[in-house]
Order: structure tokens, then sequence, then C-alpha cells
């Protein structure tokens, strides 16, 4: 295998931070829309990891707040003729607050009804999204068009989309070297022990669960004017959740850049396939999670440190094994 | 003075009671022993010290400040620190970071990283841990687990100790590095309470001693008098050890 | 009408508590969450709607098949897959199901199309009618078969040997393992009687509803409400939170309409979660 210095891998990642910047007066607009996707759901991996990866409470049910972002912007903007901006913003804000309200009751919950209850609470906005006349219903809601054409839009949100993500990744990073930090890892390994070190927990699940949701929302909004639509179960659909958690396992739960490689990766690969294979979209996606929870639990770099052999690789298997 | 004092402690678990109507007083400074066999109650008393199960009836005081309805990490604060009978290191971190949690958020004070780190390397060389701390959990042995146990409360600044078998599992000379530990730190004016099950250790170190049997206290006293107590030789010592000692005793005699 | 309401909820009840318990009994052993079962439900109701058109076979007479397919394929879904990351934790068993969830349907999808698919008996739309109240032959009989099978599913668990088993490593591997129990197998085993019970109720619901690959998704929140409301594990806990589901739906079906059906069993199930987090028997395990 070909070792690469700490040198070498900042050369890399310097360079590969070089072509994004650029990219947008290199490729077409099909590279670039693409892209695009891979920042969104880089942003979406890393919100997910600072819940689940570092905390660990398992939101699997998270894209409840893409959606309510997403509905956010789309009801302020057409409802109310509110800026992107200002409409954004509160859609971020609105749904960090709401992940605030129903955390405090639900993050009580240990693990396995955590998560379950993180998913009813998708389907819930789901629900009511689709009865309620303000968001359009089923029928759901045309955003206005970005001003300036589409080579535009494109140049905007390749743009904007970065910029968030680069938010997201600074923000994780600080996070990782704070008492935040600190005290989510903490928790995610043993609550208990770790309020009897002084760590209350429910303040910090729930910060946690904030940051978490603020980048979601953040995210949802800005891909409901990016594609100037949205509908109840276009925003709230739990495979893109399921993805988010493979991308971060992948990836490497807990670290700062996993989540991102994991999101890159998988949305690339799931482009090339959804393009060529389109009947055998499900059954990919579902052997890739199969074969990544089996084979590398602890993400790809783990893998890489301990060596790419058969035998190592099925003696990782054996550690999850009953 | 006394630091912590317990009135009728007494703790259900649907129908079960594992501490029943529990009085005892623990002196500033002292080493206090908790033993008792295997269900005595000895963990979950413990337990309600820490706050991590809420007192059923009863009340209990640290400083003359009731402890009743804190929550863990507000009785951490106030300065009672704890070593887990099961190591419960947070695994994925390394040695250091684990101790640098209590130093963050075990006391007062609010700390930043870098004061933090420093508190942690002294601790961490005090206890012996100074050339592993960048260890991962899984790659340091038993008795280093146990030191980092101690490491993680000590460095919460505690002005109450408390050790729930730290010394399960230890080889002779391992026990004996700890016990000299614990007696160092009892020096610099920190009281302990300790569970045990290895009875030299107990006995050797405890200025007093309190026995629980299926959650009741049967007997509190210098260790000689616990050792004496037919209650306690019969329902904790076993038999093997009454005979033991009574061949002690008759050999000592002869001579 | 009020009766009719309460008719319908409890038939509906029945049911739910069957699909109930098949996914409780994986929940409460392995504490493994199977997004996969509503798909297995789904997989034995294309297992009679395959046999009842290619054999001519009448559906009710299918149950032997869904259930010996269904038995087969959990067991080797849990041998050869789950088995292999038991241990991984939440996150990891979860994304596994997943997994499994979309291969199933795909595999659905590429045999009987997204198209709806139903089974049409010659006796399909008979009823009777009891003071005013109708009731149809097929929707009694589906509610005495789940309510038979989740009987006999708890004399299993309280009466044979293997039952006992299944019921120690629940509550403790680790002791289980002692004893000289196999967990791998007995994992095999639980997971192959769960999917059996979800294939047989399969079975049940084509008699009903027509199905499509992606009916399985619907079933979810049924599957969580009444392992929760049940208490897990607890299997008259769970017939009486199956009972109780069914008529919560029925009734807020009535007041307001089919369209909140949804609205109102997630919203349920969350104060539930919140509320009585350990179910109407109060236990949280096997035991």
């Amino acid at each position: 295998m070909v070792k690469v210095s700490r040198k070498g891998w900042l050369l890399i990642g310097g360079g590969f931070c070089l072509f994004l910047l650029l990219a947008p007066f290199l490729l077409r607009g099909y590279w670039i829309r693409l892209l695009t996707n891979m920042f969104m759901f880089g942003i979406l991996a890393e919100s997910v990891n600072i819940i689940a990866g570092y905390c660990g409470y398992l939101a699997l049910g998270n894209m409840l707040f893409f959606g309510l972002g997403a509905y956010i912007v789309a009801v302020l903007m057409t409802k109310f003729a509110f800026s992107f901006a200002l409409a954004l913003i509160i859609a971020g804000l609105g749904a960090s607050l709401f992940s605030a309200i129903v955390g405090l009751p639900i993050l009580r919950l240990k693990g396995q009804y955590f998560i379950m209850a993180t998913m009813a609470l998708m389907e819930l906005l789901r629900a009511i999204t689709n009865n309620i006349p303000i968001t359009g219903g089923g029928q759901g809601i045309t955003l206005p068009i970005f001003p300036g054409g589409a080579a535009a839009a494109n140049f905007f949100f390749y743009y904007f989309m970065f910029g968030l993500m680069v938010f997201a990744i600074l923000c994780t990073f600080y996070i990782s070297k704070s008492r935040l930090g600190y005290a989510f890892r903490a928790i995610r390994f043993d609550e208990d022990a770790a309020s009897v070190m002084g760590i209350n927990p429910t303040p910090y699940k729930t910060i946690a669960w904030a940051i978490s949701a603020f980048f979601t929302g953040l995210t949802g909004g800005t891909y409901a004017y990016w594609m100037s639509y949205i509908d109840p179960g276009e925003a709230y659909q739990i495979m893109p959740s399921i993805k988010m958690y493979l991308m971060m396992v992948l990836g490497g739960r807990g670290t700062v850049l996993g989540p991102i490689t994991g999101a890159f990766f998988i949305e690339f690969i799931s482009e090339l396939v959804w393009g060529k294979f389109l009947e055998l979209h499900f059954l990919i996606l579902g052997l890739i999670l199969v074969l990544v929870v089996i084979f590398t639990p602890k993400g790809f770099m783990d893998l890489l440190r301990r060596g790419l052999s058969f035998s190592k690789l099925m003696a990782g298997v054996k550690e999850n094994r009953v | 003075m006394l630091i912590l004092e317990g009135h009728g402690l007494t703790k259900n678990f649907g129908g079960l009671t594992a501490v029943h109507k529990v009085d005892f007083e623990i002196q500033e400074g002292e080493i206090f022993g908790l033993i008792g066999p295997n269900g005595a109650g000895k963990t979950t008393l413990l337990n309600l010290i820490n706050g991590i199960f809420p007192i059923t009836q009863g009340e209990m005081f640290f400083l003359g400040q009731r402890l009743n309805g804190l929550k863990p990490h507000q009785i951490t604060r106030l300065g009672i620190g704890r070593a887990f009978q099961i190591v419960r290191a947070f695994e994925g971190m390394t040695v250091k970071e684990n101790v640098l949690v209590g130093s963050l958020f075990g006391t007062k004070k609010r700390k930043d990283i870098g004061t933090g780190m420093k508190e942690t390397e002294k601790i961490l060389d005090f206890v012996g841990l100074g050339p592993k701390k960048d260890y991962m959990i899984p790659e340091i042995t038993i008795a280093d687990r146990k030191r980092l146990e101690l490491a993680r409360a000590l460095v919460m600044d505690p002005k109450l100790l408390l050790l729930d078998e730290v010394m399960a599992g230890l080889n002779t000379r391992e026990v004996e590095d700890l016990m000299e530990m614990i007696f160092k730190v009892n020096r610099q004016g920190v009281t302990i309470l300790v569970i045990e099950h290895v009875m030299k250790a107990v006995m050797g170190i405890s200025h007093r001693i309190m026995v629980l049997h299926y959650g009741r206290k049967i007997a509190l006293g210098s260790p000689k008098e616990i050792a004496e107590n037919e209650e306690v030789i019969k329902c904790y010592l076993g038999e093997r050890f009454v005979r033991k000692e009574a061949e002690r005793k008759g050999h000592s005699r002869a001579k | 009408m009020l009766g009719q309401v309460l008719v319908n909820g409890l038939l509906q009840g029945g049911f739910y508590a069957c699909i109930g318990v098949s996914f409780s009994i994986v929940f409460g052993i392995m504490k493994i969450i199977n997004l996969a079962q509503g798909t297995q439900v789904i997989l034995g109701a294309y297992i009679t709607y395959a046999a009842s058109h290619l054999l001519g076979l009448d559906p009710f007479f299918t149950l032997p098949l869904s259930i010996i397919g269904l038995f087969i394929l959990g067991y080797m879904i849990q041998k050869y897959l789950i088995n292999l990351v038991a241990k991984g934790g939440l996150i990891i068993t979860s994304l596994l199901t997943f997994g499994l969830n979309l291969i199933l349907i795909n595999i659905a999808l590429l045999i009987w199309k997204a198209d709806f698919r139903g089974t049409n008996p010659w006796y399909m739309g008979m009823s009777f009618e009891v003071a005013g109240v109708t009731i149809p032959y097929v929707r009694l009989l589906i509610f005495v078969i789940a309510i038979l099978f989740t009987i006999v599913l708890e004399l299993f668990f309280r009466k044979t040997e293997t039952g006992n088993s299944i019921r120690a490593t629940a509550l403790n591997p680790k002791a289980a393992q002692l004893m000289g129990i196999d967990i791998g197998k007995t994992y095999c085993l639980t997971f192959a009687i769960s999917s059996a019970l979800g294939g047989a109720m399969g079975t049940l619901f084509i008699l009903a509803k027509p199905i499509s690959p992606f009916t399985g998704g619907d079933f979810l929140i049924i599957l969580f409400s009444v392992a929760i409301l049940g208490g897990l594990g607890s299997i008259p806990g769970a017939l009486l939170a199956g009972i109780v589901l069914g008529m919560v739906e029925s009734f807020s079906t009535m007041f307001f309409g089919i369209a909140f059906q949804n609205v109102v069993l997630n919203l349920v199930f969350i104060l539930i979660l919140i509320f009585l987090p350990t179910g109407f028997m109060g236990k949280r395990f096997y035991g």
C-alpha cells in the first residue's frame, strides 16, 4: 500500500479544495449539480454526526428538520414574500427551536426508543404537512424561481452549499476541540458515568441536537429554493436519513471529515448507479448498506489503518459477531 | 466534623428492598470501609450517594447540605468523586481524555482545556499512568484501568472519594501499590469511603467499617470490633475464615 | 354506527397485535429494530398471491407456504447477516435491517412490479349481520387466526424448552451462554419465528387489501406502537395494545377522516413513548 505522509494529505486536500473552488468555471452544468448535491449530503451527514456520531443519540428521522426547513422557506417566500436570506435564517433557527422543544421529552428516551421516536416524528410532520392548507397539502409548493436564469442558479447554489458545508465542518471542528465535544463524547460512551463526572446530560444533548437540526434545516431550506418546488413526500423521506447514517458510518463516526468523505463517496457512486441501473437502485444501495456495516462498521479509515488484507477484514467482522 | 451522614436510608426497586433503613456517619478525614456479601446493597448505597438512584426514604447530608433530589452531576460538583467497580472508562477516548473530562466538568470552577490538561497530567503522573496517557482504553491492563478510575475520581478534587472495589482482580503487588496511593490521598485530607471484597485490604486501611447484609446494617465499628463480631463472622466472613482465625489464635496461644 | 366502529377496530386490532408481536419478539430478545419486518409481511403476501394464482389454491390454504417460506428466509437472514453484526450496536443493526428492507423491496419490484396485487376468492365480500353491525367473514377469520397464532406463540415461549431458552437469552445472553445455550442459534430461531409469523400475517393481509412492494413501510408505526405499548415481549400486552391501536385507528377515521389517520397514529405513538414508556404491563423485556 502507498503510505501518504501528513504533508501529502495536506497537499491532496488543498488541491481538492482549490479544484472545488474553481469547478464552476471548469465543468458543465450536470457536474456542477452533482457536486452541489454532494455538498448537500456532506452537510446532512455532518449534522447527523454531531448528534449521533459525537453524542450517541441516533436520530434516524433527522430528515424531519430538512423538511421543516424546506417548508419554512417555501411558505415564508411564497405566502409572506420574505427574501430567501431571511426565510433561510428563520428556517435554521426554527428547526433548532423545534428540536429543543421535542428534544426535552424524547432525548430522555434511551437507544432504540429514541430512534423510533424520531422516525415517528418525521412521519407525523409529513402527515400534518399533507393535510394543512398553508403548505399546499399533497400538491406541494412552487417557490419563486432564482432570478437570472439556470446558469446563474447553478453558480449560486454551488457556492452557497459549498459555503454551508465549510461552515458545518468548521463548526464540527470547533466542537471536537472544545468542552462541548468532550461532554458529547462522554455521553455517547457512558451517560451515567458522564453524569457522575459532573456532566449534566440534558442540556448537552439538547445543544447537540439543536446544532444538528440547525444545519439540517438550513440545508432543507436551501434545497427547496434550489429545486423551486417541494412536496411532503420529497421533504420528509426516510431514505436520505438512512443515507446520511451510511455516509457517516463509512467515513467514520465522531470524526470531523469522515462524514464528508463518506458523503462524497456514496453520492458519487449513487449518482453513477442511479443513471445506469434505475431498476436496481434500491438493491444496490441495500447491498452497500449491508456490506458497509458488516465489513467497515468503524469506517474506511479504520480499515486502511488496519491494512487491507482478507484476514484482517475477517478479523474485523469477528468483533461484532455472536 | 461529619462529612457524610445517612439517616434511615431506604431504596426499593419495585417490590425489592435493596437498602433498608441504614444510618451512618462518616467523619472528615477517615477511611470508612463498607463490606458485605454479594447483593448486600453496597453498590446501591454508593449509587444513592451519587444520586444515580433516587432515595426512596430517609435523608442524606454532605457537609450539612441535603443531597436528596440532587442530580449526579450536582452531587459530584459538591465534592464527591467516584471510582466505579466495573470500570466505566469512555472507550474510544485516550487515557488522558478520560481524565480530562473529569477535570473539565467535575469541579465547580469552569476551566478551559489548557488548564484541564495541566491538572490531568499531574494526576496521571500521581497514579503512575503518565507514560500511557495517549493509549486507548482497550490497550491498557486491568491494573491500569483501576488506576485510571482512581485518576478520574481524583481529578475532580473531591472532599469525599468513593472507591467501589477498585482492588478486585489485581495481584498482591498491585493491591499494595494501590493501597499506598489511597493512604497518600487520605493524608492530603481526602475522606475515603471504600467498598472492597479483598478483606485484607479493607481491614488494613479502614479506620471504621460498616457491614451490610441483605440491605441492612448489621455492624459498625473498628476493624478489630468487626473481626470479632459474631454476626458478621457468621454471615459474611464465612465458616472458613472463622476456622482459620481460630487456628491462628490457637497457634499464638501455644507459643 | 358506534358498534360498527368498535367491531372494525377490534377486528383490525387482532391483526395489529399479531404483526406487532412478530416485530417485538426480535426487538425484545435481540434489542434489534427490524426495519425490514413490514416488507417481510409483504413477502408472505406475495407468496400467497403467487400460490393462489399459479396453483389455484385458496388463499387461506397458502398459510403453510408463507410460514415455511419466511421461516427459512428469516433463519438465513439472521445466520448469514444479522449475526455477523449483532454486537455492533444499534446504529449498525438498524442500518443493516434497513438495507435488507431495500433489497427485499427491490426483489419484489423485479418480480411483481410496482402495481397493486390482490386476491379475490369466492367468499370475498360475504358478511353477516349482528345487531346492525356488519361483519365480513374474511375479517372475522383473519381476527381469529391472528389471535390463535399469538396465543400459540405465548404457549411456545412459556411451555417449551426452546421457548424457555429463548427467554433466558433475552434476559441475560452471557448467563445463557454459560448455561450451554448457543446464542447464535437461538437468535436464528427467534428471527425465523418472527419472520414466519410476519409471513402468515402477510397471507391474512392480502385477503383483505391489495398490496405493492412498498406497502410494508406503512406497517412500521403499528409495529413500533404495539411493541412499546404492549410492553416488550409481553404477548398479552401486545394483544391489548393491538386492539387499542385498532380502536384508535377506527375512531380517528370516524372523527377526522382517513386522511388524518397517520397524524393520529404517529402522534399517539410519540405520546406513548413519553408517558407510558413501559407500556400497559409495565415490563420492558421478556421474563
